[in-house]
């Protein structure tokens, strides 16, 4: 896996080049293709304790598992190719294949979980910690509105295939005679597809550095239980056709 | 229009290979565990008139169970056990446990090796079986 995306960035380093020769030479073209690459931070909306809530018989382990958690901000890595279409003076059409390393941790300590697993409040196996690793390949869809030097952007990023690292922290007596706890961990590696879909805004500005256009950005991914994704990073033009 | 009729074919043959291009689902958590096995089944017998401590070395599947949470560990040829399936539920982190009025724990160690332990005692008998599965 790391090997491919090694390989994917060193491709990409190597046509830059060439397609920023194409650009100079072409001005307001309808197709233009660019590298997207950039780091994230990912917080949350409101408090970042999960409050544990009332468990009925019907409810599915899921929807308590991370009761009495704690969410975790992470960081994170983005890098992919996007392909904008114009379709009127200051409407851009937007889409692409994204590499997106997604983490989820949630996080209690062992008296938390102590007091739940032996009120019977948890089945969940004595887990201290959730650490979830997605390796995302991911589409954008994207509608792009252009002022002389800024694009504002809004849209979706759909996961379309994951490759899931889950790594489990569990709360283990090492000295039954003595109840000394302590930790050890299991991780499960997959590959799934998750149903899920981030709402994206974006910022981008057109800087000229020696006529080559480069534009940074700023965005916002908005994901599942209230945390959203401040993202930073370049767009590279890469190539552009003009309509003949 | 070429174009737009590749993109519109690749969507589909994507959406359709993901919803019936396998058994699996890949939106359910057990998908990563579902499987063909080569499974090692230890089984120790211990009753007032009978001992016996045999090993099996058997194939066998691991599939989607009666509900949404459990599993069912099926055994090819089963002639030798005397059952031919095992039910358990299963939770995201791979923990096993005893199906409704099975009594047994287990885990998955990782998504394609996985381990058992049946048991049943009474006062004066015990069954104990020791199985550990690993996907082909």
């Amino acid at each position: 896996m790391k090997k491919t995306i090694i390989i994917l960035c060193f491709f990409i380093l190597c046509i830059r080049v060439p397609g920023q020769d194409t650009i100079k030479k072409g001005s307001g073209g309808k197709w233009q293709t660019a590298i997207k690459g950039g780091i994230y931070f990912k917080s949350f909306f409101g408090k970042k304790y999960i409050s544990p809530t009332p468990i009925s018989l019907d409810d599915k382990e899921s929807e308590h598992q991370f009761d009495g958690f704690t969410k975790v901000p992470t960081f994170g890595s983005e890098i992919g190719i996007m392909v904008s279409y114009k379709v009127a003076k200051y409407w851009q059409l937007s889409s692409g294949l994204l590499y997106f390393n997604r983490k989820d941790i949630f996080e209690s300590n062992i008296d938390t979980v102590y007091k739940y697993h032996y009120s019977g409040g948890t089945p969940f196996n004595s887990i201290i910690k959730y650490e979830y690793v997605m390796q995302n390949f991911e589409i954008p869809i994207m509608i792009i509105f252009k002022t002389s030097r800024f694009y504002f952007q809004a849209g979706v990023n759909i996961p379309i295939l994951s490759f899931k690292r889950a790594t489990y922290t569990y709360m283990v007596n090492l000295a039954p005679n003595y109840i000394t706890w302590g930790t050890t961990q299991k991780v499960i590696e997959s590959m799934e597809v998750q149903f899920r879909v981030f709402p994206s805004l974006q910022v981008s500005y057109d800087l000229k550095i020696n006529s080559y256009s480069v534009y940074p950005f700023i965005a916002i991914d908005f994901g599942s239980m209230r945390s959203y994704y401040l993202q930073g990073g370049l767009i590279i033009p890469i190539f552009q056709k003009t309509k003949k | 229009m070429y174009r737009r009729t590749m993109i519109k074919s690749l969507l589909l043959v994507y959406c359709l290979t993901m919803t019936y291009g396998c058994k699996k689902n890949p939106l359910d958590y057990r998908s990563k565990y579902i499987g063909e096995y080569h499974f090692t089944f230890h089984e120790i017998v211990n009753t007032p008139l009978h001992y016996s401590d045999t090993a099996y070395f058997i194939e066998g599947t691991v599939d989607y169970g009666m509900n949404s949470s459990s599993i069912t560990i099926s055994f090819s040829p089963s002639d030798s056990l005397s059952f031919s399936s095992i039910e358990a539920t299963v939770y995201e982190d791979g923990t096993l446990t005893g199906f409704r009025n099975n009594h047994g724990s287990g885990e998955f160690l990782a998504s394609n090796k996985m381990k058992y332990h049946l048991q049943g005692h009474s006062v004066a008998s015990s069954y104990d079986g020791y199985l550990l599965g690993e996907r082909k």
